[in-house]
């Protein structure tokens, strides 16, 4: 059962706004069909763009003739990678790289890197007439050998993707072949801490690549200007960062690039870089009229940025109580055709949560023919947890420990030092295990063949830049403008903040996500920052806002600023003729241009100070011995939410991650064909968890209040999805008596391991 | 002088293996600059992914004051997706 | 190629529009009827977003030839409110906070309204199965079925008030 009080506050404040439900700003539009996503979004003379994708997954393009395309009446334009800047500019824009990676990868030049890899593009005045441009197009391709694994891509011999690549993170001379960068991290004596050991296990464990799945695909407009002004209309989890990377690809001043934010239909790290952005607008610039450009289905999972797939081997050793002595993990992950690195939030995350005296990390990013690699919801961190989580488990069997004691057992406290040996602040790890162990799920009796597993797991968060500028009009009336695209509500939350602080109702503020020409800088919607951040940055603006309302309102009663206190939306008098009197925002408001001008503040902050999020998942499946299908009959998640601003967005970030999670364990992954094509690139075989798939999930929100954000916030959106792997794993193995170690754990793959002496 | 403590990998790839280094600087920004004439690449590395920590609080304010006994912790920088 | 002249009716409206004989009924109503509010998420019947009811079953629309909606009723998410309230099944979804990205949700409001037309007091896993064929990346569906739950319950009580 859902339980929207679920909070064991300690530290946590009775608030006037944050913590209540009210209905979010954005809703009524959402709920009858009214918000404009990407691929509804029309210009006026806008045409359409398509793309044409390699079939192969390695080859040299030797030649593209575009001659038939652009004769076809209807055909505006054509663009190829010669359109592309050339390595050397995108090197000097951008020295690590990174920019000649998108570049790249949206467009190829000399060589097709991936099944999907767009090799060309056109703009049409019909969609008929671009698809049938692009079968005009003459690619004349030297298939290469591709590379489809990991483990094919550090075979001796393997084909070497990027020759003229060093491996980041070792000296240069000992690069490894199709490896991108090696990460390790050594703290105390792993050599001894096995010594000590009472029991150690050890196990390899593998992931295959899954998607994002976010339901609308990559959609924008793109607009270009004779005057060298440009403008996209995109949905994505960061304007700002369009326009950067466009700007920075394309060579465009940022300031002569507009990048206005539709509603995004989910993103959960996929749309955190550009795809097609770059394209869209090379085609505008060659047809001089606005260019829709999306992506179909297939394309997004062929072409997008799906989770690293990872190959990992541990080995845990702990003595009899339950004390882990020692961790050893080498993990590799799939960095794709091109340049993906999450080997520091692999590592930074495997064992976060625990306070552990030795470990021996090593993670690598590989490249594979298989289009680039990028963040999902806490990147690296469920494929990394996923073999602590399991080794935890196989331990605590084996010492015959209760799975949430062992856990308490080696629990890492605030003030203890973290992985880079910094104290933490107020981390709430004990306090979710506790609450797990408390909850009902963990001690009701389990009914006949089900077994039940648990995991805990935790995500770092993050803050950074933000900026949010906030106006009182006449009427007293407030209007919020940030930079942040809303994919599950922070306009909400961004209101109740505001609220809270200027002493209002919710229903006064109104808040607007601005474009790249209306505001200062925000990064991305991403990385569980936004509510912390741009939360900062509003509660920053509103107090500004309060200092010139108290300012004036001592003007009009002629008495000094100190004298005027602000509380529940008003200013009041603290001394002379006017003592005790008050005058409410929409009194000072309405003589704002006698007092001074418009009353508006901006707040721009780099924020520091987040904390993790940290959750702990108890599940219990079914599993059908003669089909190997499993069945989650009941699922429970705790976390430590910091302060729940809106509980019931809080409560669906943990719903929604856990569920992805439970994807990712039981049915999602990328097939590829020997070709190194994906045969599944459709949500038919792509199977994603569906509504009858799964039980209610129950939330218990724990709030250990944040002493670094005004109201205690703590990022929640991507802790959620770190534990289910681990907890599902975990269930599955007790179910049949058996760890199967590679997810996801299909009904074959399971009944494989049933059937399997 | 401050001592900058650097990760092993980095140290390999950039500094010819040497994890600590002593650089005198009052602020962070001196401990780039330093690090950037030691090893051309460093400040574009640092902004893009690295973080680092002033006597055991990380900072992303690169104003902020390195003092003569201070230690500097040069770390990856983690932010999710 | 000539085009093809349709004449339809969409949520209880006289409409008529031009098309390719392949065009979906998707593309006809996202295109020249300019009703975004049905969405494409994948193309091929798997996902939902596109559902809207035909003569009053629900269908995906990017399965039906826009040349089908010749002389029958078109039911969308536009249709749904009355022009001074929303639907139960709207209000419950702002309520119960049963969308995030809300690119899911018309699809899942047409096809649980005609869940709730064929059946106004499912249970949680007729709930469910009906809505199989919706999919929703952001909710984990447990705010979803309690807010259709909770609509089912509304009408019941608005058809016969106790």
């Amino acid at each position: 059962m859902n339980a929207p009080t679920g909070k064991l506050a300690e530290g946590a404040q009775d608030y006037r706004v944050v913590g209540t439900r009210p209905v979010r700003p954005d809703g009524v539009d959402k709920v009858t069909g009214k918000a404009i996503y990407g691929g509804d979004f029309v210009a006026p003379g806008m045409i359409h763009g398509a793309i044409l994708r390699s079939p192969h997954a390695h080859a040299r393009i030797r030649s593209i003739d575009v001659s038939a395309a652009l004769a076809l009446p209807g055909v505006k334009a054509v663009v190829t990678g010669a359109d592309m800047p050339e390595d050397k500019a995108l090197k000097q824009r951008d020295p690590t790289g990174g920019l000649l990676s998108f570049a790249r990868h949206s467009l190829a030049v000399d060589r097709a890197m991936f099944d999907g890899h767009a090799v060309a593009a056109v703009a049409a005045t019909t969609p008929e007439i671009a698809q049938a441009a692009l079968a005009l197009i003459r690619v004349d391709y030297e298939v290469l050998e591709p590379v489809l694994t990991i483990e094919a891509a550090l075979a001796a011999g393997a084909p070497v993707l990027h020759p003229e690549h060093k491996t980041s993170g070792v000296a240069p001379e000992e690069t490894v072949p199709n490896v991108l960068a090696v990460l390790t991290h050594a703290k105390g004596d792993a050599a001894a801490g096995f010594a000590e050991a009472d029991a150690v296990y050890e196990g390899s464990f593998s992931t295959a690549p899954i998607h994002q799945g976010y339901i609308e695909p990559h959609a924008c407009v793109a607009q270009w200007n004779a005057d060298g002004q440009g403008q996209i209309w995109a949905s994505s989890q960061g304007h700002f960062m369009i326009r950067d990377q466009v700007g920075g690809i394309l060579g465009i001043p940022l300031a002569n690039l507009r990048v206005t934010p539709l509603e995004i239909g989910g993103g959960f790290g996929g749309k955190t870089r550009v795809y097609i952005e770059p394209v869209a607008m090379l085609l505008a610039r060659k047809a001089g009229r606005p260019v829709r450009l999306a992506m179909t289905r297939a394309e997004v999972f062929r072409a997008s940025g799906p989770a690293p797939g990872s190959v990992s081997k541990i080995r845990m050793g702990a003595t009899r109580d339950g004390r882990i002595t020692a961790v050893e993990l080498d993990i590799a992950l799939t960095s794709g055709a091109y340049a993906h690195d999450e080997n520091g939030p692999a590592l930074a995350s495997a064992t976060l949560p625990y306070n552990l005296a030795n470990l021996d990390f090593t993670a690598r990013a590989v490249f594979v023919n298989m289009t680039m690699t990028y963040a999902y919801r806490a990147p690296a961190a469920p494929q990394a947890v996923f073999a602590v989580e399991s080794a935890i488990d196989e331990l605590a069997r084996q010492l015959g420990l209760d799975p949430l004691d062992m856990r308490i057992r080696n629990v890492a406290r605030p003030g203890e030092l973290n992985f880079h040996g910094l104290p933490m602040g107020q981390v709430g790890y004990l306090e979710a295990l506790e609450a797990a162990k408390a909850h009902p799920h963990w001690s009701a009796p389990l009914p006949e063949r089900q077994a039940r597993g648990v995991a805990m797991g935790a995500w770092g968060n993050y803050g950074g830049p933000s900026t949010a500028e906030v106006s009182v009009a006449d009427d007293g009336s407030v209007l919020v403008a940030e930079g942040n695209p809303d994919i599950g509500g922070s306009r909400a939350a961004m209101a109740m903040m505001a609220a809270e602080t200027l002493g209002i109702d919710y229903g006064q503020v109104r808040v607007v996500v601005a474009d790249t020409s209306a505001i200062g800088f925000s990064m991305n919607t991403a990385g569980s920052r936004t509510t912390f951040a741009t939360g900062k940055a509003v509660i920053q603006a509103c107090e500004a806002i309060i200092a010139d309302l108290r300012h004036r309102a001592a003007l009009i009663w002629g008495v000094e600023d100190a004298e005027v206190d602000w509380r529940d939306g008003a200013a009041w008098c603290g001394s002379g003729d006017n003592a005790g009197r008050s005058l409410a925002i929409k009194a000072i408001a309405k003589r704002a241009n006698f007092s001074g001008g418009p009353i508006a503040a901006t707040g721009a902050v780099n924020a520091q100070g987040w904390l993790p999020g940290v959750g702990v998942h108890i599940c219990d499946v079914a599993v059908d011995q003669e089909t190997g299908i499993t069945t989650i009959t009941r699922y429970t998640a705790v976390q430590d939410v910091g302060t729940a601003i809106h509980p019931d967005y809080v409560e669906g970030q943990m719903q929604g991650g856990a569920v992805q999670g439970i994807g990712w364990a039981l049915n999602e992954e990328y097939v590829f064909n020997a070709g190194g094509a994906m045969d599944n690139p459709g949500f038919l075989d792509y199977r994603m968890p569906v509504c009858s798939d799964l039980p209610m999930i129950d939330t218990v929100m724990v709030e250990k209040p944040n002493p670094n954000h005004p109201y205690g916030v703590k990022g929640v959106g991507e802790a959620p999805i770190v534990p289910p792997l681990g907890a599902v794993g975990n269930a599955v193995s007790r179910a049949i008596g058996k760890r199967v170690t590679h997810l996801p754990l299909s009904p074959a793959r399971v009944h494989a391991a049933i059937t399997q002496a | 002088m401050a001592r900058v403590v650097l990760p092993r990998g980095l140290a390999a790839e950039l500094f010819g293996g040497r994890e600590v280094i002593e650089i005198a600087a009052k602020t962070l920004f001196g401990v780039v600059h330093a690090l950037e004439a030691e090893a051309p690449g460093f400040e574009a590395r640092a902004e893009q992914g690295l973080a680092m920590a002033v006597d055991g609080v990380l900072s992303e304010d690169w104003s902020t004051p390195v003092g003569p006994d201070s230690e500097v912790l040069v770390v990856t920088r983690v932010a999710g997706g | 190629m000539s085009r093809l002249h349709v004449s339809t009716t969409v949520n209880g409206d006289a409409q008529e529009f031009l098309c390719d004989a392949g065009a979906t009924l998707l593309e006809a109503l996202r295109g020249p009827l300019g009703l975004t509010g049905s969405k494409e998420g994948c193309g091929s019947g798997d996902c939902g977003a596109c559902t809207v009811t035909l003569d009053g079953e629900m269908v995906c629309s990017c399965l039906v030839l826009a040349a089908e909606a010749e002389g029958r009723r078109i039911g969308t998410i536009e249709g749904m409110a009355e022009p001074d309230a929303l639907h139960p099944l709207q209000q419950q979804f702002l309520k119960h906070g049963a969308l995030q990205c809300g690119f899911c949700t018309p699809g899942v409001l047409v096809a649980a309204k005609a869940l709730l037309d064929h059946n106004p007091q499912p249970t949680e896993t007729e709930a469910r199965y009906w809505l199989a064929g919706n999919l929703c990346r952001c909710t984990g569906y447990d705010k979803i079925i309690r807010a259709v739950l909770a609509a089912a319950a509304d009408l019941r009580q608005e058809r016969s008030p106790a």
